[in-house]
């Protein structure tokens, strides 16, 4: 018996210790410098939790935005949209920073019972392309155990124990707090220290919540916002606009906007696999998006977005995030005209469905 | 340190554990203490 | 012979009655300034009707938790209908406050006869459970529904424009609502 455990351990071991190993990101020519989130905190240097930050300066004067994918791990559309933006845009005027795997630890795990796949892959044109599917927060074993109740820093408001490795809740995080609270506070002296004016927080959720194919928008941005909807639903993309609740704290969306001067913006695609209707949970559904009980749920009237038995492809979700930041650059220029951005080679919403998310990605 | 505490933790059950599977004779009930102790494993050595 | 004369012309009438119904549909009432925008569910779609009006060259104050003071000067009441619990959360009431408010002011409005004017712009994100009370609340007071297609594929808006005989617009897109606004709004 002992010897089977030792077998079993060795095999589950290894399959586990897969996933550390880290997801091919290949910068496009639109990348000007590559760094790390520990230039600017230096406690995740040599950790999992220390990830890549992509430059992609048009070595013009403009606005700086900031793009974080991966907040949550088990949201491919964020990481793989900011994956398209490194490999393949080109910033012309102004600064964009982007990094695809803010919560980088949560990567290296997925959650427990759901049965998600490991990893989900892409037909590139050259090859198929793996990239981890990872867990909602921070891996638990770096920092074990959760607390029963979660005390978010520094507003003493009360969650469930495990949002403590939830990066979006972790805001502005802290020096010296828990490994979550660590990035989090990262992310904002990188804010900081690069003027960033906007900031984007790309997420997914589950088919059945109310915040999907939504933009949340601190108050500061909310004109900038429905300006952009306007634009977006003249191009037959329907977006849902929601206010950050000020009283909500840690999240991107309310604390980079109370605590610097950047707009920031959280935008939700829809996701099956997350959802609790769903049935098969493989790499299918990761990619392709395709459940027929959500199709059922569809016909009943039980769903706020439309679905049908093509599902919600991952590049129809990445489609949508790079156009509504699009649009909300673009609507953010028209506001503060002084400080341009112009992003250059990022696949039209059209283009993506038409030729597939592989084609962007080398 | 609390997280060092919580792997002693693990590692005293998981001696409690194995010294149960060795004075077990029933094979089905090895087997649910083996399920146990795998576990206990991957997470006191930090994998999973 | 007379019986018959009376029957023909009896038909006749209400041919022609009916005729009148569908060839001059109901008239849309206009709107007079100053106008306050105020919501019914606390979504941002507050936010993009302001946008709607100011694309409409028409003035609107928007007050998303309006109370009946601030209809003190006010000629036309918009009610943008639609739930969103983080808009709740953002307003810092309970929906059960959220109800009793638009409730509230919704009765003021009537008492001072203002005339309403509901929007819903939302579509499908804004209708369901949560929603549809208060969709309902601001739809049955309406002189004048203004719905994106979208939110009313059931019918929800124009069975209750039928039933109280509230002239109703449809449009496919929030950008088409910007006509019909300005439109609402000329002298």
């Amino acid at each position: 018996m002992l010897i089977v455990i030792a077998v079993v351990c060795t095999l589950a071991g290894r399959e586990f210790l897969k996933m550390y190993e880290p997801d091919e990101i290949i910068p496009g020519p639109g990348v000007t410098k590559v760094d790390n989130l520990s230039s600017y905190s230096g406690d995740l240097a040599g950790t999992i939790s220390d990830t890549k930050v992509y430059v992609l300066d048009s070595g013009k004067p403009g606005a700086t935005a900031l793009v974080l994918g991966g907040t949550h791990p088990n949201e491919p559309a964020g990481f793989m949209t900011a994956v398209v933006l490194t490999e393949h845009a080109f910033v012309r005027e102004g600064r964009v920073i982007v990094i695809p795997q803010v919560c980088s630890s949560g990567f290296t795990c997925t959650d427990p019972l759901e049965g998600y796949p490991q990893s989900y892959s892409i037909q590139t044109k050259s090859k198929i392309r793996s990239f981890r599917f990872g867990a909602r927060g921070s891996n638990p074993l770096t920092e074990w155990p959760d607390p029963l109740v979660f005390l978010q820093y520094p507003s003493g408001q009360q969650l469930s124990g495990n949002e403590v490795r939830n990066l979006n809740r972790s805001y502005p995080g802290r020096p010296d707090g828990t490994v979550t609270e660590r990035v989090a506070y990262a992310v904002m002296q990188l804010i900081e220290r690069e003027n960033v004016d906007i900031a984007f927080d790309l997420h997914e959720a589950a088919p059945e919540i109310p915040i999907i194919n939504a933009i949340v928008t601190h108050e500061k941005g909310k004109d900038a916002a429905a300006s952009a909807l306007f634009t977006l639903e003249s191009e037959n993309l329907q977006f849902a606009l929601e206010m950050s609740p000020p009283n909500f704290h840690g999240l991107s969306h309310r604390e980079w906007g109370d605590r610097s001067a950047v707009f920031p913006y959280l935008m939700e695609t829809s996701n099956p696999i997350q959802g609790r209707l769903r049935g098969v949970t493989n790499e299918a559904l990761v990619v392709q998006g395709i459940d027929r009980k959500y199709f059922e749920a569809a016909q009943i009237g039980s769903m706020r977005i439309t679905y049908d038995l093509e599902g919600e492809p991952l590049a129809r979700r990445v489609g949508r995030h790079l156009r509504g930041l699009q649009a909300l650059l673009g609507a953010y220029m028209e506001s503060t005209p002084e400080k341009r951005i112009v992003v250059d080679s990022v696949p039209e919403y059209e283009e993506i469905l038409a030729r597939g998310l592989g084609d962007f990605l080398h | 340190m609390l997280h060092w505490t919580y792997i002693a933790i693990a590692v005293f059950i998981f001696v409690l554990v194995l010294r149960e599977l060795f004075a077990e004779r029933n094979w089905r009930n090895q087997i649910s203490l083996a399920l146990v102790l795998i576990p206990l494993v991957l997470r006191i050595l930090h994998i999973k | 012979m007379k019986r018959t004369s009376i029957l023909i012309i009896t038909a006749i009438s209400v041919l022609l009655i009916a005729a009148t119904t569908i060839l001059f549909p109901q008239s849309k009432p206009k709107f007079d300034q100053p106008v306050l925008i105020t919501s019914a569910g606390q979504s941002a779609d507050v936010t993009i009707a302001g946008m709607i009006f100011k694309r409409a060259n028409v003035q609107a104050k928007a007050i998303p938790l309006a109370k009946a003071a601030d209809l003190e000067g006010v000629k036309t009441l918009v009610v943008v209908a639609g739930f969103s619990s983080k808009g709740l959360g953002a307003a810092g009431i309970s929906r059960e406050q959220e109800l009793a408010r638009v409730q509230s002011i919704l009765q003021e409005a009537r008492e001072k006869k203002l005339k309403i004017m509901t929007l819903h712009i939302g579509g499908k994100a804004r209708r369901g459970n949560q929603s549809d009370d208060f969709n309902k609340m601001a739809a049955e007071v309406a002189s004048y529904l203004l719905v994106v297609k979208q939110g009313n594929e059931d019918q929800f808006f124009s069975k209750i424009a039928a039933e109280k005989k509230i002239p109703i617009d449809l449009v496919d897109k929030i950008v088409d609502a910007v006509q019909p606004v300005a439109k609402a709004f000329e002298k």
